[in-house]
């Protein structure tokens, strides 16, 4: 230290270095009231993404304006606390949604993509068919073909695999809400899964992350999706043995889960 | 977000290299799988702390990746770069109630005595902080405020019964029914019952894994109200780097820098 002492820089200037809570000052040892009200306020935009009604309909129209001939199906979850409290109920389907699917099962289709609200039907209303429209004319390029798109209430990711099941897709892409961060409570998630059945764990699929304005954009997830859904189906594996090399950017944002075993929950 | 050894590494030498550039008399700990840590620390990488989450069934703790042998032989390898000067503990673990239930590994037992068993693994290592991560599991294990702040507690005791050196990151999830007010009770309980530690992050959010926990404030605040000193080393280090004044309270409120974090920018 005797150098001579740096130009003066303000704790704020630290705001340039990251997203986090840095440099907010102090009243006493105390918040100031200004950070603690910013605070509050995002804490309650949060919450509302977590509790906001699904609007299914919605999505279903979406995806039928982009051509795809979507259903409405559901999870055992009747409310959305009996959602959050039993996530195994939001891995099953009620009975007259399997029978639905059980009638539209025609024969083996390539890839089924789910769109599920998740813990952000915020996320999914903003980013949802935006991505779709991306991730139609990645697919086509590939020659994929979407085989079935399901809409699904109260869904957990691995309630794609029984919907995945049932419709006999080789490859699921489930779209679903991510758990609402206090600086992005509107970040959806997609996850793959080759082979849908009952009782596969998450070590068996790969996640795209963060989709949101300011996170990971529509056409670099897009990208990405299609390319694990073509090295999938390929290689007949999702998961852990399936790594990121669709050399779409930094691969740190495109996990598996079983890389975070103890810090998901969706 | 990554595991990858390589970033793991850097970070570490990073951190080396500021405290023993500035002498903070600390430690640094980079939270990856124990595994990626021992191949890190056969490197020669300069790891003071070695973390691992751990469980309280030997079920639970495979699917976190580990058993006691794998634990031992990292205890041993920290043990064997002689980096402690006035202790050898060098184990950092997290827990918290609820994992081994997570992991469809608790033999119908009870989710706080799974927890307690988790103490009793930490404690056959000589751990320097043992961390109950106790809101982070999310409502379907502690549903609201009300089970976090009694969890948190139940945690406390028990770490207490067993001899730990054991500190709670009081913290929650934006889809559990609490608030930063149930973390302010907690906090200021735990304090009263002569809690380890807790942790800071800024702002209270940790923008990373989208939840909150306790801020820099919050403990500031928490030593205010109990009178609660810092380790007489780090209070004499806060001093000499114009953080605090003489008699250890916080130095005057300039909103600038000090010039070491100014060297550390440019």
């Amino acid at each position: 230290m005797k150098t001579p002492a740096p130009p003066s820089r303000s704790t704020i200037d630290l705001r340039d270095l990251t997203p986090a809570r840095v440099g907010l000052g102090r009243t006493g040892a105390s918040m100031p009231t200004k950070a603690l009200l910013e605070f509050t306020l995002d804490h309650a935009r949060a919450r509302d993404a977590v509790h906001a009604a699904f609007d299914a309909p919605a999505i279903v129209s979406g995806l039928n304006d982009l051509g795809l001939e979507a259903c409405n199906v559901s999870s055992r979850a009747r409310n959305r606390n009996d959602y959050l409290r039993r996530p195994d109920l939001g891995r099953t389907l009620d009975s007259d949604s399997q029978r639905l699917l059980a009638s539209r099962a025609g024969s083996a289709c390539q890839l089924a993509i789910v769109v599920g609200d998740g813990l952000s039907p915020t996320a999914v209303h903003a980013h949802a068919i935006e991505l779709f429209r991306s991730l139609i004319s990645r697919l086509a390029i590939e020659r994929i073909d979407i085989g079935h798109a399901v809409v699904a209430s109260g869904a957990r990711v691995a309630l794609g695999d029984e919907i995945g099941s049932i419709l006999g897709a080789r490859m699921i892409v489930m779209l679903i809400g991510e758990r609402p961060g206090l600086s992005a409570p509107d970040s959806l998630g997609a996850y793959l899964t080759f082979g849908p059945r009952v009782g596969l764990t998450d070590a068996e699929r790969n996640c795209v992350s963060n989709i949101r304005g300011s996170g990971l954009g529509y056409d670099d997830a897009a990208f990405r999706i299609a390319w694990l859904v073509r090295e999938g189906l390929a290689r007949k594996v999702t998961g852990v043995s399936l790594k990121d090399e669709s050399g779409g950017g930094t691969p740190q944002r495109v996990i598996t889960n079983s890389s975070q075993p103890d810090k998901t929950e969706n | 977000m990554s595991d990858d050894p390589a970033v793991i590494g850097g970070l570490l030498r990073l951190l080396d290299e500021i405290i023993m550039r500035l002498q903070i008399p600390t430690q640094s700990c980079v939270l990856a799988h124990v595994t990626t840590t021992l191949g890190l620390i056969e490197q020669g990488m300069p790891v003071d702390l070695v973390f691992q989450s751990i469980a309280g069934t030997q079920a639970a703790n495979r699917s976190f990746g580990i058993d006691l042998a794998t634990l031992r032989q990292a205890h041993q390898a920290g043990l064997s770069l002689r980096r402690g000067s006035v202790g050898n503990n060098v184990m950092y673990f997290e827990t918290g109630q609820g994992s081994a239930l997570s992991a469809n590994a608790h033999h119908g037992v009870d989710q706080q005595t799974c927890e307690a068993r988790a103490y009793a693994v930490a404690r056959a290592f000589d751990p320097l902080l043992v961390n109950s991560v106790v809101g982070f599991i999310g409502p379907e294990y502690l549903y609201d405020g009300k089970q976090i702040i009694r969890a948190g507690l139940e945690d406390h005791f028990c770490g207490k019964l067993l001899g730990l050196p054991l500190g709670v990151d009081v913290c929650y999830t934006n889809h559990a029914e609490a608030d930063q007010d149930d973390m302010d009770n907690l906090l200021t309980l735990l304090a009263a019952a002569g809690v380890t530690f807790i942790m800071g992050v800024p702002g209270a959010d940790d923008v990373m894994l989208n939840y909150q926990s306790t801020s820099f404030h919050d403990a500031l605040y928490v030593r205010d109200l109990f009178g609660l000193k810092r380790a007489p080393e780090f209070d004499d280090w806060l001093f000499r780097a114009g953080l605090a004044d003489a008699d250890f309270r916080l130095a005057g409120n300039t909103g600038l820098l000090p010039d070491f974090a100014v060297r550390l920018l440019v």
